[in-house]
């Protein structure tokens, strides 16, 4: 390792394998942007295809594509903010994907991004649309429901939106 | 859209973005299931959905007390200007007739009615606690007291602190200052020892909360007499002092308010100009930095900083219409905003879901 950092620093690449089957190899100073593959590296499984068995293709697409934007050293801020501005566009069920696949991964800036934007979409929601967007069964009786609601007011104040995007 | 695919998101991933999110919407999201309910109501999320509002200094909202309460948020409108909300709290079982608020902490607020009653109120759930008279309290009229309030984090509890003295019959002698400490926790008053300084120079003022200690200007016991800035700390109930300015000035006739977790200190008797003073770096007396702008503008009006939108900006209120001062620019901006409670006692303010009583709080 040593003498190979001499004058050019070598790239390592990684191959990454979604559940679907798909595999992407990735530069390793980009995926270890996710300190999932950080540690797998360190441990000394990055010789053969990292299977990340929780993502699949469509969600690891996006997740390349960001930790690239991410890592590399020509993106300024502006750019960066555009992107992540455009990212977060996405759909909510997208973005829920890619939020399960930040936390596995173990990705803190993207999981914080995703957070703050589905907070962002679903801040006026109903509790019934909320309910839909994560797929919740309310197991309160309706009496139970509406003691809730009376105990708290100062929540339910205003207009509330009922749609689901 | 919802999710098409049957699989719930893990209960982590809910929380990190139900942290994001406004207290109004975490009690609506109360309705949603047993298991949410459970755990949107769980003090370890109350408390870490406050330290994500504390750290980001969201105090967008102020409180004012017009014999009713009200919060008043800013905004940002499209057009680059702030709109400014006022929302009167309703109580079911409290009267109006609030006198002053006399502290804000983690989204409660130390308010006083005309009965001299003090309460421990949360405007955004409108829960509140009633704190119960010290009966070594010293006796109105012929006594002057001063109250602060905040939260120790050592024995993560909320505590009133009430200084008070008899009024002087003859003002050249030092006054005796009683502190009384309330502990929210307990449910008990208790008294501490007398005051090292002489808090009856000063103009009555509410201690100024920075720090994890209340701030108040006074006066040394020494021979000088000089102006000191007397901080007491909430954890171990000590007093201390934080360094002045070092510029010439005659502190007594400065005030003190916290802006964006600094202390502020800043006075109107310099005839058309505005001095600030601000202590960027805590307990450090050469960070204090001083503001001047020649306002003549503001001549014969009353000023008083209220909070700051960013860290060089402060909307101060003159004469019941806010103004921005910018301090990097070193300018002044009429915000044009409409807010009809009077301005000069407002507070600063962050939403959260702590409960004033920890647990037993009543709801209005």
């Amino acid at each position: 390792m040593a003498e190979a950092s001499s004058s050019i620093t070598e790239k390592f690449f990684l191959t990454l394998k979604s559940s679907d089957g798909d595999e992407f190899v990735l530069e390793e100073s980009i995926a270890i942007q996710s300190i999932t593959i950080k540690n797998m590296v360190e441990d000394g499984c990055s010789s053969s295809v990292i299977p990340l068995s929780k993502v699949d293709t469509e969600t690891l697409i996006k997740v390349i594509e960001y930790m690239k934007m991410h890592s590399s050293t020509s993106s300024n801020e502006e750019e960066i903010e555009n992107f992540d501005k455009k990212f977060v566009s996405n759909s909510i069920n997208t973005i829920l994907n890619i939020l399960e696949a930040a936390n596995f991964l173990d990705i803190n800036n993207l999981l914080e991004l995703c957070a703050e934007a589905v907070a962002n979409r679903i801040k006026n929601k109903t509790p019934e649309a909320v309910r839909k967007i994560f797929n919740i069964t309310s197991d309160f009786t309706p009496e139970e429901e509406a003691e809730i609601r009376n105990e708290t007011p100062w929540a339910f104040e205003g207009n509330l939106d009922h749609s689901l995007d | 859209m919802a999710r098409s695919n049957a699989a719930k998101i893990p209960e982590e991933i809910i929380f990190d973005i139900l942290l994001c999110l406004p207290a109004k919407f975490i009690g609506q999201c109360r309705c949603v299931s047993k298991q949410w309910r459970k755990f949107l109501s769980d003090p370890q999320f109350i408390k870490a959905h406050l330290a994500l509002r504390s750290h980001k200094h969201e105090e967008d909202k102020l409180i004012v007390v017009d014999c009713s309460l009200h919060t008043i948020t800013f905004t940002h409108n499209p057009k680059d200007d702030f709109d400014a909300i006022s929302r009167k709290l309703d109580f079911q079982y409290l009267s109006d007739n609030w006198v002053s608020v006399d502290g804000s902490c983690n989204g409660l607020i130390l308010a006083i009615n005309r009965e001299r009653v003090k309460y421990l109120i949360n405007p955004t759930t409108l829960k509140y606690h009633k704190i119960p008279n010290f009966h070594l309290a010293l006796p109105v009229p012929g006594s002057f007291s001063m109250y602060g309030f905040g939260y120790d984090v050592v024995s993560d509890d909320y505590k009133v602190v009430a200084l008070s003295y008899y009024n002087a019959v003859d003002e050249t002698v030092i006054v005796d200052t009683f502190v009384d400490i309330y502990s929210v926790r307990k449910g008990l008053w208790r008294r501490l020892e007398i005051s090292p300084y002489d808090h009856s120079v000063t103009d009555l003022a509410s201690g100024v909360l920075v720090n994890g200690a209340l701030h108040w200007l006074a006066s040394s016991k020494t021979s000088d007499e000089s102006c000191v800035i007397a901080a007491f700390h909430l954890s171990d109930e000590k007093f201390l002092e934080v360094p002045v300015p070092s510029m010439d000035y005659n502190y007594s006739l400065f005030e003190l308010v916290a802006l964006r977790g600094r202390l502020c200190m800043f006075t109107n008797l310099t005839v058309d100009t505005i001095t600030i003073c601000l202590m960027e770096d805590y307990g450090v007396k050469e960070s204090w930095t001083i503001f001047r702008l020649m306002a003549p503008s503001l001549h014969d009006y009353f000023w008083t900083p209220l909070c700051s939108m960013t860290d060089d900006d402060i909307v101060m209120d003159v004469e019941e219409k806010l103004v921005l001062y910018n301090m990097k620019e070193n300018e002044l901006w009429d915000l044009m905003v409409d807010v009809s409670p009077a301005l000069d006692k407002a507070r600063t303010l962050i939403e959260s879901l702590v409960c004033p009583s920890f647990g037993n709080g009543t709801e209005g």
